[in-house]
């Protein structure tokens, strides 16, 4: 009989418009054609069937078959998530995608597998390195920094990083964070240029600093045994769809930034600076053993481990 | 799913509780899809429905008016309102309309709304000799100017969720709102005789609104300091529901010295108790829509319903026909999420601004919350004042009426919408 | 007053100091709910302490005091619906009525509270943003109050006393 593969995602379904969409359409259109149409993708854009955390566990269930989740709510499930919390880590989009892709990857998806009992179909790009708005001051140092109060999600490495850098983090709903901003409840928040364009944070901010602090990948997972129920060429099919999913994902997140809809149309209302590396090193020696310290506190020696893989693998990936 | 449908309306038309048959009818759909993972949904999504922060307002609303009833600030208020336009037939009426507009700015759902005037003006109104489903009406009809007028929750999801300037929706939502107002308040003033609503013996005078605003400038204090609180960026628009109550309780318990301990315990039972009647209500819907939306009907609808013509006006018809039907199966803000992709593209073929064919969207649903027999608004002023639903919607009837017109205006002549966006260079 | 000699009478004293507890429970969420909000401005405002938690514990406070008092206004028998329907009815359809949908509530939250004590079991593995809380702890609320509310339908369908009639706009 022909099997159904729902898979829920973030956004809109919309292949040019962000990269879960993308990501999205490109799966389906792979696999329903790889496949000779045994295997039928349909699609939950949106968040439309519950919060992420909510979501993941209805994947688990196999209610639904697959979902591509942010960071915050996989760590609902695997808390060791948050030593890819690692600040400044990066020092350019393209290293990013061999980390996930190569060795590191396969370790990660490893522990996934063998905590959740999900399988691991890769890791997408969730709209590049977070950065930081606010309204109050143009951040060119760390002494900029000080005292603006920054509205961080509850992750303990999130809320570290805004303070370890002077800052107060704030924990405000995302429902209330455009209103927030208006109102100067907050004064700034910290996400990527996508997602910065795509809640209009560029209407009640007024400054943007590209510190590509963070980098948090979108993690895509399939239920187990739905998994193990496909035959071994449609096994191959779905690897294969993902791959070029998640590159496809990476490209128009890429375009994104690049184009109307990204950067330039930011700067038609934020003043965009960009940190340059050696004020980008002054940041990280403030934030870096903070959040070492965390992740030591928070999440044990495994997370220590998976941390310490992480930089070195960063490190093999920038030679 | 038509089982699940005649079962959602055989149940409520006997009188089965709201907040049971949402509930009952999402697990009869569970059970058909079957498979015991499925019927462990219902568990997920009755907790899940309510894990939203925004939510927290009514709560808050609610207990906020027990204070201010018990400590005197309600009375004191209707007493200014009543020195100000009580010689007019229906004026607390009136002044109940135009409540709703001040208090659009420190809200930003329509059921706060609901839930903060029905705990407050609704028995104040009652008080004064106006019958209580008809209080209940013009608070229902007023609750929907809260969310029109910024902020709004619904319009930033919307704007996010489509591309569209929040800001650009803010401003456009401003002279709608008004607009609800002025033509609710033209309803009252052409009922008034013909409903008997009370006018006071006394004349406007000057001496008695000193007077009376003297004795409550305290509460009349209470909606500036909110809003302040909202504007000077203190607190969210959520948060500034907790401050409604700090301020009704340092009122009444330092200065009008009205509450006791045992005054404070019997108020918070009833706002749980009241807001668990919502709550379950909310979280049942939950089930019902995540079927709903597993099975993908809310958009096989849409699809089936818009497919019937491409003429532009029976479109925008079919579009508000198919919102204002939806309040009644799930949460707005789901069903925003789930039919604004489907619907905003429609409204784009047929030339609408996308700010224009926002507003319209959003106030539909809005609308929605309050068309009979189910309706977020209805049943949280029928838990806080006690009054059938039957009667509500009946009292109601006009005002509704008024309201899908004023939409039917909205959605056909754009100026309304777009000229507030258009001259703030938006 | 009910007098307590029989079976139905002694179930209905029990149903009525359980709904005391209950309400005492939800009095001292629902202050520490409002604290919680506070606290959280004036941690934020005030005190620029750099909190993020008082949002999602107020979250979880909030719902586990709106679940529980659905079982209070059960006991009351305050849950809406429409009644047109019940006052047509004379007084006998009308009880038979009356207890077609109570079991249907029973049944509705009996359903719930099975389904409730899986999800919270499974909650033991998902973990809250805050305090390092397995989601067990919020996930309790939904079988707690799915079988109170069971109860407490239960109860309040055995009333002793006749007294199921709709009142014309009770309030609380
Ligand atoms: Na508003
Ligand atoms: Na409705």
């Amino acid at each position: 009989a022909e099997k159904v593969l729902k898979l829920s995602h973030l956004n809109k379904n919309d292949p040019f418009d962000n990269s879960t969409g993308a990501m999205a359409t490109v799966f389906k259109s792979l696999v329903e054609s790889g496949t000779n149409g045994t295997v039928k993708v349909q699609l939950f854009p949106s968040g439309q069937l519950g919060k992420d955390a909510e979501v993941l566990q209805q994947v688990k269930a196999g209610v639904i078959q697959s979902g591509i989740h942010s960071t915050g709510g996989f760590s609902s499930v695997y808390p060791l998530i948050g030593a890819l919390d690692v600040p400044f880590a990066f020092p350019n989009i393209s290293a990013t995608y061999k980390v996930f892709d190569g060795s590191f990857g396969k370790k990660l998806s490893g522990s996934i597998e063998s905590k959740t009992g999900m399988h691991v179909l890769g890791f997408g790009d969730s709209g590049g390195f977070f950065n930081f708005t606010n309204s109050k001051r143009p951040v060119k140092t760390l002494a900029d920094f000080k005292g603006l109060k920054i509205r961080t999600m509850g992750l303990e490495t999130h809320k570290g990083l805004v303070s370890s850098l002077g800052g107060q983090p704030a924990g405000i709903a995302w429902s209330e964070v455009y209103t927030a901003l208006q109102t100067g409840v907050a004064d700034g928040q910290m996400n990527p240029v996508p997602i910065i364009a795509f809640a209009k944070f560029n209407e009640v901010q007024k400054y943007l600093t590209l510190s590509g602090h963070l980098f948090t990948p979108y993690v895509w997972v399939m239920n187990k045994g739905f998994f193990n129920g496909l035959t071994a060429s449609e096994k191959d099919v779905v690897a294969y769809a993902a791959r070029s999913a998640i590159t496809a994902g990476r490209g128009i997140s890429r375009i994104i930034e690049a184009s109307e809809r990204g950067l330039p149309a930011l700067a038609k209302d934020l003043e965009v600076y960009s940190l340059p590396a050696s004020e980008k090193a002054k940041f990280q020696a403030a934030a870096l053993p903070v959040i070492k310290g965390v992740i030591k506190t928070k999440l044990g020696a495994e997370g220590e481990d998976m941390m310490n893989a992480y930089i070195t693998a960063i490190k093999d990936a920038t030679k | 799913m038509i089982i699940v449908i005649g079962m959602f309306f055989g149940l409520i038309l006997v009188g089965v509780p709201i907040g049971y048959v949402l509930g009952i009818a999402g697990v009869a759909g569970l059970v058909q899809i079957g498979g015991d993972n499925f019927l462990s949904m219902a568990a997920q999504r009755f907790f899940g429905g309510l894990n939203l922060f925004t939510f927290m307002a009514m709560p808050f609303f609610i207990l906020a008016g027990e204070i201010m009833n018990r400590s005197g600030i309600t009375g004191r208020l209707a007493e200014f309102a009543d020195a100000l336009v009580g010689y007019l037939r229906g004026g607390l009426a009136h002044s109940n309309m135009v409540a709703s507009v001040l208090f659009a700015g420190m809200t930003g759902a329509a059921v706060s709304d609901a839930a903060a005037f029905g705990n407050t003006l609704v028995p104040a109104m009652v008080k004064k000799g106006y019958s209580r489903p008809f209080a209940c009406a013009v608070t229902a009809a007023g609750s929907i100017i809260g969310p029109t007028i910024p902020p709004s929750n619904l319009m930033v999801i919307y704007g996010s969720l489509m591309g569209v300037s929040i800001a650009g929706l803010f401003a456009a939502g401003i002279l709608p709102g008004l607009l609800i107002c002025l033509v609710c308040m033209a309803v009252i003033a052409a009922l008034g005789r013909h409903l008997g609503l009370p006018k006071s013996e006394e004349g406007p005078s000057l001496a008695r609104i000193l007077t009376a605003f003297r004795y409550s400038f305290l509460a009349i204090l209470m909606p500036v300091i909110i809003l302040g609180g909202i504007l000077s960026g203190v607190v969210t628009p959520t948060e500034a529901a907790a401050i409604a109550v700090f301020y009704a309780l340092f009122v009444g318990i330092v200065v009008y010295r009205a509450l006791s301990v045992n005054d404070i315990i019997e108020m918070l039972i009833r706002t749980s108790r009241i807001t668990g009647i919502v709550f379950l209500i909310i979280a049942s819907a939950s089930i019902l829509g995540w079927w709903m939306t597993f099975m993908q009907i809310p958009q096989t609808i849409a699809a089936w319903f818009l497919s019937m013509s491409d003429d532009p006006n029976v479109i925008i018809a079919l579009i508000l026909g198919l919102l204002l039907m939806v309040g009644m199966f799930m949460d707005i803000n789901a069903a925003l999420i789930i039919l604004a992709p489907v619907l905003a593209p429609l409204t784009l073929a047929i030339g609408m601004d996308p700010v224009h064919a926002g507003i319209m969207i959003i106030l539909a649903l809005n609308i929605s919350l309050m068309t009979p027999p189910v309706g977020a608004c209805l049943f949280v002023l029928s838990s806080v004042t006690g009054e059938r639903i039957e009667r509500i919607s009946k009292s109601l009837i006009p005002f509704l009426i008024a309201e899908v017109a004023i939409l039917v205006l909205i959605a056909f002549w754009s100026d309304l919408t777009m000229f507030v966006p258009r001259l703030l260079g938006m | 007053m009910v007098k307590a000699s029989n079976l139905r009478g002694t179930m209905w004293l029990f149903g009525e100091k359980l709904n005391w507890w209950v309400e005492r429970v939800c009095v001292v969420l629902v202050a520490a709910l409002v604290l919680d909000v506070w606290f959280g401005i004036i941690a934020r405002y005030v005190l620029e302490l750099g909190l993020t938690w008082t949002e999602e514990l107020a979250r979880y406070i909030m719902i586990w005091a709106a679940l529980l008092a659905v079982s209070c206004a059960a006991h009351r028998r305050e849950h809406i619906g429409l009644d047109f329907l019940s006052r047509l009815l004379r007084p006998l359809p009308r009880m038979i009525l009356q207890t077609a949908i109570d079991f249907l509530g029973i049944a509705f939250f009996v359903f719930l509270c099975i389904y409730g004590v899986g999800m919270a079991v499974d909650g033991a593995s998902q973990f809250a943003m805050i305090f390092g809380m397995t989601m067990m702890v919020p996930y309790a609320s939904v079988p707690v109050a799915a079988g109170l509310t069971a109860l407490q339908i239960f109860i309040a369908a055995i009333k002793p006393v006749v007294e199921t009639e709709p009142s014309e706009g009770q309030s609380g």
